[in-house]
């Protein structure tokens, strides 16, 4: 029986045996912090990559900045243009591509700097949702032309109408319809929008969620390598007992990824698609008085008038009664007073 | 980064018996290491967590070897990569004892191949080793004792470590 101690001399031996590739550490610190590094002879010999990413880095910023000046110069309607900005989809979808781009024209780069190279693309990229709500307010009679105007208005940008809620009969027409835009095509939509009808209020707003997202593909990847030891297991487990309880745990592994995988769907399809809803209020009908001049209006005077006197002398009346009533009562008791009094003032006076 | 390199190179060299993809896996588990940072423990806790993200890249080599080759994974994804024969230049370089222990850990299979690795030449406890290959310690000692059982009835390995204890 061999001894621990010979175990660890044999195996120390075997492993010095494999010469470690001098250019491994440089590798790994070249794709995971390329920017500001300050070892002389790693920069020599991998400067192509570190190039590639500062290339890809100026790309991104470059496509950044366009993307920006070409949006700000787009917003036609008043209104777009002092709601808020809606590039941020189409900057994420500018640096993405300019990084692709970048990586394409170096052909002769390494998997791992071309790995490096989309972690760089990812970490520019952002993943936006824009949202926003038009209120818009219409007769009742264009109520159901502009409602089909605006599911038209979305077609031609490639979107659709995900909800709609319309009432157009009863006192109050009107109702809510959500219209999904491309992201990229959001901010023209909104201008177009806005000239179906008057505008009254417009609210937009972004949120970000790439962090959400890439905590999302961190917990996939770990589940996914953990299914992949589970099934390597699978395949190793003798005992049925052993076997159904790998096949237990690959299940839930498996609920887990499907779920991630659903999240990760709802997101993206939110960020590809920004929703738009549109409130279509029809304002109440004004209250028409009959024509304010001529013997119509005299004869409407006179009787508002004539009306108005009868009130008033209705409600003078119960002043008048309660004077009469009072002094009434008061002259019943002066009166009983006086037939009490007189017999004795009589006598007195005789 | 430097210091963790080479132990970490040759231990996935000796796991999966394959230098270049070897390096490959451990310029993968170091990215991962680097993505995961966060999740890193300190102090004691470290080694295993390291050498378990090791050990994971290298299954997933393993799995994309199979995965380019057109085949089906069997059960033990490493084996076929570990029975491959050391080239000539590689016999010339390393010594026949260093060559009897690869071909000795060849014939491992891969549940025992990679604790008595981590065991005697990445030096991790029992227990560290369970943390690094997500097992049981008691899962962990049955199967070094195997794996020591099977080297030691390797003759060739015998060989090599018999006249040592005669030196002794």
């Amino acid at each position: 029986m061999i001894t621990d101690d010979e175990f660890e001399a044999l195996f120390h031996e075997a492993g010095a045996g494999f010469a470690v590739p001098a250019q491994g550490p440089a590798e790994i610190l070249a794709a995971t912090a390329p920017p500001q590094r300050d070892g002389n002879v790693v920069r020599a010999r991998f400067r192509p990559r570190e190039f590639a990413l500062a290339g890809t880095s100026v790309a991104a910023v470059v496509a950044l900045t366009v993307a920006l000046l070409t949006s700000s110069g787009g917003s036609p309607a008043p209104l777009a243009a002092s709601a808020p900005r809606y590039p941020v989809a189409n900057t994420s979808t500018a640096s993405t591509s300019g990084t692709s781009d970048l990586a394409a024209s170096f052909p002769g780069l390494g998997s791992k700097a071309k790995k490096a190279l989309s972690q760089a693309a990812n970490a520019t990229a952002r993943d936006i949702i824009a949202t926003g709500t038009l209120k818009l307010g219409l007769s009742r009679a264009r109520l159901r032309g502009d409602v089909a105007r605006l599911e038209a208005l979305a077609a031609s940008f490639g979107g659709y109408v995900s909800a709609a809620d319309i009432v157009e009969t009863g006192s109050r027409p009107g109702g809510t319809i959500v219209v999904k835009v491309p992201a990229g095509s959001f901010s023209s939509f909104i201008a177009k929008a806005e000239k179906i009808a008057k505008v009254r209020s417009l609210t937009t707003s972004d949120t970000d969620v790439t962090g959400e997202v890439v905590d999302l593909g961190a917990q996939l990847t770990a589940l996914v390598d953990e299914r992949s030891q589970l099934e390597v297991l699978l395949g190793r487990a003798g005992k049925v007992s052993d076997l159904l309880s790998v096949e237990n745990e690959i299940e839930n592994v498996q609920s887990q990824i499907q779920q991630i995988q659903g999240e990760q769907r709802t997101i993206a399809a939110q960020v590809d698609y920004s929703a738009l809803t549109v409130d279509l209020v029809v304002p109440k009908a004004p209250h028409v008085s009959s024509s304010p001049n001529g013997f119509g209006h005299a004869v409407h005077e006179a009787v508002s008038s004539f009306v108005n006197g009868v009130k008033a002398l209705v409600a003078h009346l119960g002043d008048l009664l309660f004077g009469v009533l009072s002094f009434i009562v008061a002259a019943l008791i002066v009166l009983g007073l006086w037939r009490s009094i007189w017999p004795w003032i009589r006598r007195r006076i005789a | 980064m430097r210091l963790w390199y080479a132990p970490a190179y040759r231990t996935a060299c000796l796991v999966l018996n394959d230098p270049s993809g070897a390096e490959e896996a451990v310029q993968e588990a170091f990215l991962r290491m680097w993505r995961f940072r966060d999740a890193m423990p300190e102090g004691e806790a470290a080694r295993p967590w390291l050498y378990r993200v090791v050990v994971n890249s290298c299954y997933s080599w393993a799995r994309k070897q199979w995965s380019a080759d057109g085949r089906r994974a069997p059960s033990d994804s490493l084996v076929h990569v570990a029975e491959v024969s050391p080239g000539p230049d590689e016999i010339a370089v390393i010594g026949d004892r260093a060559r009897a222990v690869r071909v000795a850990l060849a014939r491992l299979p891969e549940a025992l191949r990679v604790p008595v690795v981590l065991r005697y030449y990445a030096g991790l406890s029992e227990k560290e080793i369970a943390v690094a290959i997500h097992r049981r310690p008691g899962t962990v000692k049955s199967r070094l004792h195997e794996a020591r059982r099977l080297l030691s009835a390797d003759a060739a390995l015998n060989a090599f470590a018999a006249p040592e204890e005669g030196v002794r």
